[in-house]
């Protein structure tokens, strides 16, 4: 097991999710002879350059071709294999989709897969590589279970928490080399449980992913204006953890951060949740507005999108302002207990 | 070894159970024409030429069969029967709307279904997954037979899972394609021409068989032979085949047989034995 140090956390970082994954394969068919890594020709992007050389009887190549990789995977884990399925995010939600629904979904074949440049990370190769729609697309499947880890070390957690799982899972990994670290020690991780970064009291930050170091970054600032939020790594999309939901139903406003379209991301999945309740928060959605971005590196896409941490700030104390829920005093935003 | 008049039997008692499950199934019909076409190649793989244990389903050396063309499910359920899987209750009770054996079928490996089927172009990408475990396992004694459609073979999926079983050289999969010409919408040559099927699969890498996919004899000679490369077999068949009324018929696709024409196909079929 890769332990959670100061040290780890840094090289996670410094590789970003998509490389670290490559770390994890490898050790998972060290421990386990019936594990397999199935790609669609991305072994190499996903750090897993040498796997087949290491581990030729634990490795499967399909080539460019998707919806073999999901059939081929899952007649693997039917004759009992444990499979990891990994190639960029939307080729393998999207152009698979189907495969995905019948043999993971309905048949209940536990392939994890693995969806690699989710939301906006690599969108200097243009929208066809953003990954905008694949939590909606993921999460409409039953049995699926689907997991955005918001750092390297969460990553880590969520690949042995799969590997334990049995059913099928989709794992989007986001961010790009030098993610910012959200943990630096150990935490626990149980998938399906939110994990609180901050307390707070006025206004609840929703994110999965890298989002979730950028929300920390928009309490701080909005702790300069006296707004006391609370941020919650919601790592699993599905199931929802609707306790960590109940929890704030008293707050005034709630902020859903993501990297991927408005239509069935993670704000949608909170407000199906929250809609049914009497006592809830009025929702504020940060997402990308049902367009495709223009072509743009990560840092202006995000900008273009409107998700960097000043203009989500902008944003929330805009709606705050409207919700009248600016305090009057800006010297009381940090309560006892919180975690930095 | 059974003589080929066995298997003929054989078959004739599948295809009056299709046609029984077909009738029950009611008004809203059932996919008559694609599983008459394909019942003489269940009766010889079921009937001879695999190998399974009703008694022991998930026995590791089984062979499997992945009907990937899925509306051919009543023939399966009738050759599942003749196998010891299901029963005589399974069959009477089968697409009634409250059984599990569907129009098209769901995995159910205690009952011989490996897969779930209906989405058409997923069978072979599953066999091949399939195989790639075997050879992984060392399992060397267990074959895979997938049924697809000619129809089925539009879908582009089909031919991605092909290169990967050549790739990989996957030789215990044998491919049967049902090439009974016709599909939903009308003959198949007309809805998207596959120019030569042979052609297409040799030049992929298969080895290529033709034959009568209703001669028995024929279907034993093809699956017995031994091939350098995985087989594929273009069982030339016609759909709804025994059914004068739904013979190279369309419209029998899928389709409600009534009362009468129900007793007419019984008598058909019944006079073809005499």
């Amino acid at each position: 097991m890769q332990e959670i140090t100061r040290k780890n956390a840094r090289i996670w970082s410094m590789l970003g999710m998509r490389r670290t994954v490559g770390i994890l394969l490898k050790e998972f068919a060290k421990e386990d002879r019936a594990f397999v890594f199935a790609t669609a020709d991305m072994a190499r992007y996903m750090g897993a350059e040498d796997f087949s050389e290491t581990f030729p009887d634990q490795f499967v190549d399909v080539g460019i071709a998707e919806q073999n990789l999901i059939g081929v995977a899952a007649g693997m884990q039917k004759e009992g294999f444990h499979v990891f399925a990994g190639t960029y995010a939307t080729f393998l939600t999207a152009r698979a989709l189907d495969q995905i629904r019948v043999s993971l979904g309905y048949m209940k074949l536990g392939v994890k897969l693995i969806g690699i440049s989710g939301g906006l990370s690599d969108g200097n190769f243009s929208p066809t590589h953003m990954a905008l729609e694949d939590i909606a697309d993921m999460r409409a499947i039953p049995n699926l279970t689907v997991i955005s880890p918001a750092d390297g070390a969460e990553l880590v957690k969520a690949m042995y928490a799969l590997r334990a799982h049995p059913g099928p899972a989709y794992l989007r990994l986001t961010g790009r080399a030098n993610t910012p670290v959200v943990y630096t020690q150990e935490y626990d991780f149980a998938i399906g449980r939110a994990v609180c970064l901050r307390e707070g009291r006025d206004v609840a930050l929703i994110a999965a992913g890298t989002m979730a170091a950028a929300a920390l970054n928009v309490a701080e600032e909005l702790c300069k204006s006296g707004i006391s939020c609370k941020v919650m790594n919601m790592h699993t999309i599905k199931p929802l953890d609707e306790a960590a939901l109940d929890a704030i139903e008293e707050f005034g406003l709630a902020v859903t951060m993501e990297e991927h379209m408005r239509a069935g991301g993670l704000g949608s999945a909170v407000a199906e949740y929250m809609a049914q309740k009497e006592k809830r928060p009025v929702q504020l959605m940060l997402a990308v507005e049902d367009v495709y971005p223009q072509s743009a590196e990560y840092e202006q896409l995000l900008e273009s999108c409107g998700l960097t941490v000043s203009q989500m700030t902008e944003r929330i104390l805009k709606k705050c302002r409207e919700l009248g829920l600016l305090p009057e005093t800006t010297a009381n935003c940090r309560i006892k207990g919180e975690r930095k | 070894m059974k003589t080929g008049k066995e298997l003929e039997d054989m078959a004739y008692e599948m295809r009056k159970d299709v046609l029984r499950m077909a009738y029950h199934s009611g008004k809203k019909g059932a996919h008559l024409g694609g599983s008459l076409s394909a019942i003489e190649l269940l009766a010889v793989l079921y009937g001879e030429i695999m190998h399974y244990n009703p008694k022991e389903p998930l026995w590791e050396g089984r062979d499997r069969f992945i009907m990937s063309k899925a509306h051919g499910a009543m023939a399966l359920y009738a050759a599942l029967k003749q196998a010891g899987f299901l029963s005589e209750a399974d069959i009477a009770g089968a697409l009634d709307g409250t059984s599990p054996y569907y129009e098209h079928p769901q995995r159910n490996e205690e009952k011989g279904i490996e897969i779930s089927g209906g989405s058409l172009g997923q069978g072979l990408s599953l066999s091949v997954g399939m195989g790639l475990a075997m050879q992984k396992k060392r399992n060397g004694q267990s074959k895979i037979y997938v049924m697809l459609g000619d129809g089925e073979c539009n879908e582009g999926a089909v031919w991605e899972a092909a290169a990967s079983a050549i790739h990989f050289g996957l030789k215990q999969i044998v491919i049967l394609v049902d090439v009974n010409g016709l599909q939903y919408g009308g003959p198949t040559e007309k809805i998207l021409r596959a120019g030569s099927l042979k052609d297409r699969w040799s030049g992929m890498g298969f080895s290529v068989l033709e034959t009568d996919g209703h001669n028995v004899r024929k279907i034993r000679e093809a699956l017995l032979l031994q091939t350098d490369a995985p087989k594929v077999i273009l069982a030339h068949t016609v759909k709804g085949k025994g059914v004068s009324f739904a013979e190279n018929r369309v419209e029998w696709h899928s389709a409600f047989l009534t009362e009468a024409l129900y007793g007419q196909a019984m008598e058909e079929l019944g006079a073809c034995r005499k």
